[in-house]
Order: structure tokens, then sequence, then C-alpha cells
């Protein structure tokens, strides 16, 4: 049985990745920050496919990636996928100058606590042959702009930590690396939002990602389509970029 | 977020502010503001999960199963799961709801504030009898258990209190072991509505499911003639437990809404139908699902009335009434001349007569039409003739039906309005539905 470590596991993209990998016959650690949403998840996942389901509830904003990788591994003794998919935006607020408790929040949660996270598991990634590591990131990191200021660099940041990881597993038995651009996805952190393109059903990525696992993908859109945009989104000139409301 | 909400039979849009919250400390976190009121996929006929400048809370997120006791027969789950996830849990396991309204996308949270009936009403009567307890938010009593021990009156009030009471979270369900795991289908003709009341009362303990379908589109010539079909559950192979594809959205645009049920063409298509049923008489065998969610893969049916809708009117008339209702129907129908889409009839028996339930003892007479002036006026005039012979109309089945003409039909419509009253002086939860019965 695989054995799968989501971080971010009790809605959007991270409850999708469960369901998609509890059907799987993977057996689950679960991390998000309230017991409330992960107890029924568990329920739900081990009643539905059989599946053992651990969880954890802890906040990344203090995180101890120490007690996760001790919880994850006593539970399922030893980690075959780590996913990273936890995220925080603030997209109201998130544009020029914000309170320093807020760049604190979204700088540990989107960067410092996943690279204290990944760095706790990296003796196992090593080892986890047919393993995966899979980031999180997003298409508010391709290019800076005056919206998701510091989400974006977050992001940024982490993506360049995952491209480290992938170089780092490159030459060992270990885990592949497999990092997303996301775009939009229909979950709570766009409800509501009148969006310039189409979101996609966290299913629907659920299952692109699972279907990628194994491959040494690097960094990815997902949806395939953004990479289009976001490549000519980058070639806007400056003198015309620096106008525009995006 | 601002949404416009359209119901299922198209006779109402409203907007309104619509929340779909995925985490707990969002549903908890959800104030006392009034117009509130809880939707689950939205799938009533009725306007009965928004309302004008009202605020809709999705449950559509909190649909996990929370435990299963395969012994004592009983499954916990959060009110926003659906039939169909149910379905898939539950039928390899041999267990199955006693109750089940005809479609995987509806939610239990509707089922309970609906109280539905299933497919055998006599055995296993409404929705709200399984219901073994739950547990209902209202931001200003916090979160409630209650059952049928605890908190009681507002239990009563709950299952088929329309979401009036609160958001209902979670829910012990009793379960019912699984008879068989195919079914034997079978059609009998009826030449008439007399014959078929007849027979369908005859044969409602015989068999596990049983419902006529009969053609009423000639309002000129309405005999009802028909079929009646039949279906017992039998011992076949493990059931494959199949994915259900499509899922009827109210609000979505859609192109395949055409206007195609016409006085001209409901006739050909209603004997057409009527050949179809006849000619596979059977006895045939079907999938457990066709028994239990029959109107999965029969969507289009809801689209071929177009963006205009239609109106169903499903009545339960009393067995002693129905030799006099008859002629009288057929009278008012040919008066107006409005073709009927779809008749359908079922037996009921042994229930209670109790605040806005349909639930009782007798027949279960549903007609649809085009929604239209003549639909109206005819639907009105049987208003009357539904009350003169003590029959109820389903409330959440009905978009036009008056406050007055509820507060006849049922004795229990003051008893809801004040238990509500009551429980929330300020009533905080309401929607279309709620404001057009004064409740
Ligand atoms: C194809 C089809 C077949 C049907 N077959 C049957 C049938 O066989 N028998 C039958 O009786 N009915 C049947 N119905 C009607 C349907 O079962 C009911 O209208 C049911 O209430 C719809 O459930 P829903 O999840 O769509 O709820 P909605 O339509 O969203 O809401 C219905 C009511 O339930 C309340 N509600 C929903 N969730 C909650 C919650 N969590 N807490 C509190 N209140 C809540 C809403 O406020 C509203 O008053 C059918 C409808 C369709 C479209
Ligand atoms: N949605 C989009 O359109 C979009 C677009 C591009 C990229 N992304 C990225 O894709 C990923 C998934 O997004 P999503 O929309 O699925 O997010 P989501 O619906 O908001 O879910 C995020 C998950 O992370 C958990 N989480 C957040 N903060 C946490 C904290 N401090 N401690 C512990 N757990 C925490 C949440 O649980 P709790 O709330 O209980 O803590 C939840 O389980 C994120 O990294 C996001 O940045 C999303």
């Amino acid at each position: 049985m695989k054995r799968s470590v989501i971080i971010g596991a009790s809605a959007g993209l991270g409850r999708a990745l469960a369901e998609r990998l509890a059907a799987l016959g993977h057996n689950l650690f679960l991390v998000a920050s309230d017991q409330r949403d992960l107890a029924p998840l568990a329920g739900d996942l081990t009643i539905r496919f059989g599946v053992d389901v651990t969880v954890l509830a802890a906040d990344l904003y203090r995180v101890d990636a120490g007690l996760i990788r001790e919880r994850a591994l006593s539970a399922l003794g030893g980690v075959d996928n780590l996913l990273l998919i936890a995220g925080f935006s603030a997209p109201a607020i998130d544009r020029g100058a914000i309170t320093p408790e807020m760049v604190d929040r979204m700088i540990t949660i989107n960067l410092s606590a996943m690279i204290q996270v990944v760095n706790a598991f990296l003796p196992e990634l090593a080892n986890a042959q047919g393993g995966n590591l899979v980031g999180a990131g997003s298409v508010a990191a391709v290019r800076g702009r005056r919206s998701n200021m510091v989400y974006g660099a977050a992001k940024r940041g982490l993506e360049g930590y995952f491209e480290s990881c992938r170089h780092w597993l490159a030459n060992k038995a270990g885990a592949r690396v497999q990092f997303y651009r996301l775009g939009y996805l229909e979950t709570q952190m766009v409800f509501g939002q009148k969006l310039p393109f189409p979101a996609l059903h966290p299913d629907a990525a659920a299952a692109a990602i699972v279907a990628h696992f194994g491959q040494d993908t690097g960094t990815r859109y997902l949806p395939r389509w953004w990479w289009l945009v976001m490549t000519l989104i980058r070639l806007i000139p400056w003198v015309i970029f620096k106008r525009l409301e995006i | 977020m601002k949404t416009h909400f359209t119901s299922l039979d198209r006779h109402v849009s409203c907007e309104c502010d619509y929340h779909e919250p995925d985490r707990w400390r969002n549903l908890l976190a959800i104030g006392a503001e009034p117009g509130l009121v809880a939707r689950g996929s939205g799938l009533s006929y009725v306007a009965a999960s928004f309302s004008e400048g009202g605020t809709s809370i999705g449950m559509r997120q909190f649909n996990r199963i929370l435990a299963l006791n395969e012994q004592a027969r009983w499954i916990e789950v959060e009110a926003g799961v659906t039939l169909g996830k149910l379905y898939h849990v539950l039928i390899p396991r041999g267990l199955q709801l006693p109750v089940q309204a005809s479609y995987h996308t509806i939610t239990v949270g509707g089922c309970i504030a609906g109280n539905v009936h299933g497919k055998n009403h006599g055995r296993e009567g409404v929705f709200g009898r399984h219901v073994l307890g739950l547990e209902l938010f209202h931001p200003r009593h916090g979160v409630i258990t209650a059952s049928p021990t605890e908190n009681a009156e507002l239990f009563d009030l709950t299952i088929g209190g329309f979401g009036l009471t609160g958001i209902i979270l979670r829910a012990r369900l009793a379960l019912a072991p699984l008879d068989g795991a195919e079914v034997e289908e079978q059609t009998i003709p009826v030449g008439s509505l007399e014959e078929a009341f007849r027979e369908v009362g005859r044969l409602q303990n015989e068999v596990d499911m049983l419902y006529a379908w009969l053609d009423l589109a000639n309002p000129h010539r309405p005999t009802g003639a028909g079929f009646i079909t039949i279906a017992r559950t039998v011992s076949g192979p493990p059931v494959k437990v199949e994915a259900f594809g499509e899922r009827l959205e109210p609000n979505r645009p859609d192109w395949r809404r055409q206007r195609v049920f016409r006085a001209a063409t409901l006739p050909w298509i209603n004997r057409l139908y009527r050949q179809m049923g006849l000619r596979h008489a059977g006895p045939r065998r079907v999938p457990l699902s066709a028994l239990l969610f029959p109107a999965v893969g029969k969507e289009f049916y809801f689209h071929l009335f177009g963006e205009p809708g239609f109106l169903e009117q499903q009545v339960l008339i009393p067995s002693p009434a129905v030799d006099g209702y008859i002629p009288e129907f057929r009278r008012r129908l040919t008066r107006h001349g409005v073709p009927v889409a779809l008749t359908t009839l079922k037996a009921f028996k042994g229930g209670r007569r109790h605040l806005l339930h349909y639930d009782g003892d007798g027949f279960s007479f549903t007609i649809d039409v085009c929604d239209g002036r003549n639909a109206r006026a005819l639907l009105a005039d049987l208003d009357d003739l539904n009350t003169s012979v003590g029959a109820m109309t389903c409330v959440i089945k009905d978009s036009r039906l008056s406050a007055e003409v509820v507060r006849r039909q049922y004795i229990g419509w003051g008893e809801l309005r004040d238990g509500l009253a009551a429980f929330d002086p300020e009533r905080l939860f309401g929607s279309a539905l709620s404001k057009r019965l004064e409740l």
C-alpha cells in the first residue's frame, strides 16, 4: 500500500487529492488547521475506501515540521508521496503595504513552512523510490504584479526551492518532483470572484496531478493552456504592462 | 456572492446572496440575518432554498460519511451528502436507505427538510420516519442536537420543515437490508383512470414498487389509458454500482432547454411513450439503480418544457373520495382544454397527517402541465376540487399554491407556523416558498 502525506488536505485541491489517493488505496496522513474538517474527511475516506487515514490539526503558521514528520512516520511507517498543497492568499489586501503580521503569515504558510516540512522529510524522500514530491505554485508567481504581491513572491520562492529539490533528488533513487503553476481552481480561494479565465474543478486538477505521479516533470502549468496565457503576459512590454490592471 | 437561482419548474427566479462554505469555522460563523436558508442541490420544483434578497447557504461541501454501523444498521452523514454517494457506499454492503427520492444528486438535507417519499409508501412511509437524530445550526441557538427523545419538538419541526428551523448539519439515518441485487420489472396495461386507481390499490401490497403512467395529453378525450409498472427486487449477481453521469442543474443555461411539449405534440409523444411502455412489457431484469433513481437518464424531460417551464400538481387523494374525484377531474380538464404532459399515480398507505407533511392514506396523483394561463386556471380549479374531497397538495412540488389553499388542506399549517415562531421569534430562516405560504 502506498503512503501519502498531504499538507493542506481539508479543503479544495488538498481534499480532492485525498479522495483520489484514498480511492487508489493509499494510506493517508492529512494535515490542516482544523480538526472539525479533518475528522469527517478521515471518517469518510476510511468508510468508502477502507484505507487508514490519520489526521493532524496543526497551524502551518506555527509549524513544527519535526512533529509532522514524527507523527506521519509513526502512522504510516514510511512515506512514498509528500504533497504540499496548503496555500494562503489575501488578494483583496495584498496590493501595496500590508501589516507586517500579514506579510509574515503569507511568507510562512506559502513558503517557509513548506520548506520546513520538505526539509524534515528529505531523508525519506531520498529513499522513496517510486515516490513523489508535489508542490502547489501559482500562475500569480510568474510575473510580478501589483496584486498578490507577497503571495506571488512566496510562491515564486517555493518554485525555486522545488527546483533545488529536483536537482538534489535527481541522482538518488528517491522521489520524483512535480511542481505545478496552478491556474484558477473552483475552490473557496476564488469563490464569488469574477475571473478572467475559467477555473478548473479541484477533482480534475487532482486527477491530473495523480496521473503525473512517477514523472520527473519539474515545473509545469495546470491546466496546460496557462502556458500560453502566461507566455503572452510575460511578453507584454514593460511600457504597456505597467499600465495594466491585472 | 450575488447569484440568480431559478426553481426547477422555472417558475420563480430570485437574486440572492450565495455562500458555499467548505470549512466548519466558516459555516458556524454565519451571522443572524433574516432570509437565511440552507440549500442542498436546489432540485426542489419550487423556490424552497432561496428568496429574493435572502442568503442561501450551499451545503454541497458538507457531504461526508461520518460513521457506519452495519450491524445496528445506521449511518451518520453530513447533510449535504447525496443519495447517489450513499448508494455507492451502501449497496455493495447489502444495505440501503429505506426511502429514497428518485434522483441521485438530491441531498439528505433536502430529503429531511422536504420529508420526501420513496418507492413504496405503504411499506416504508416517508423519509422522516427513518431519521434517528440530527444536529442543527441556528445563529441564535448555536448547534443543537435533536432526536425523537432529545429536543423532540424541534426535531419534529425540522422533519418536513423546509429548512425553516436552521441548517441541518448532520443526521443519523436508519438503514434497511437490501432485498435483492436486481429488479424484475413488468408493465401492465390499463384502459382508464378508473382502472388505474383500482389496480394500483389492488397491487400495492404485492410488489416492491409500483406506479402508473397515464395518458391525459388529449384533454378532450381524457380516458387516462396507460400502464402500471410493477417491480420486485430479486436476488442476482452482486450489484454493479455504476457511476451516474448527468446532473440536473436548473441554474445553468442549457441549449437543450427547448420547448417541445405543446398541445399539438403532446398527444403524439404520449401515444408513442405508451406504445413503447407496452411493447417492452416484460418481465425484464433491470439494474437496481433503475428502481431507486428512475429519473436518472431522463433529465431531458425537464428540458422539453423549454424556458417557460412547467407546473406540477401532486395530490394525495383519500381512497374513499376517488370515485367522485375522477369524473370531476376529467370534466375540469376538458373545460380548460389543458394537455397534461405527464400523469402518474402511486399508492400511499399508513401515513399520518402532520404539519405540512405529504403523508397519509390514499393515492398520490401527479400531473405536469406546461406553464400558461389556461394551465393556471385549471390548477386553481383543481385546488377547489382537491380541497373539497379532503386531498392534500404536495407543497414542495407546486409553485403557485397559495397560503389559503394550504391552510384549508393541511390541519398542521398553523401548528408549523406557531412552532417556528416559538423556536425562532425573529424568524431568521425563510425562502420564497415560506413567504408564499405565509409560514
Ligand atoms: C428528478 C427529481 C426526482 C424527484 N423525486 C422525488 C421523489 O421520488 N419523492 C419526493 O418526495 N420528492 C422527489 N423530488 C423532490 C426532491 O426530492 C425534494 O424537493 C428535495 O427536497 C430536493 O433536495 P435538494 O437536495 O435538491 O434540496 P433543495 O432543493 O436545495 O432544498 C429543498 C429544501 O430542503 C432544505 N434543505 C436542504 N438542505 C438542508 C440542510 N442541510 N438543512 C436544512 N434544510 C435543508 C432547503 O432549505 C429547502 O427547503 C424529486 C425531484 C427531482 C428533481
Ligand atoms: N484556488 C485557486 O484558484 C488557486 C490558484 C492558484 C494556486 N492555488 C494554490 O493551490 C493550492 C490549493 O489551493 P485551494 O484553492 O485548494 O486552497 P483552499 O481551498 O484554501 O485549501 C487550502 C488547504 O490548506 C489548508 N491550510 C491553509 N492554511 C493553513 C494553515 N495555516 N495551517 C494548516 N493548514 C492550512 C486549509 O485548511 P485550513 O483552512 O483548515 O487550515 C486547506 O485544507 C494553494 O497552494 C493555492 O495557493 C490556488
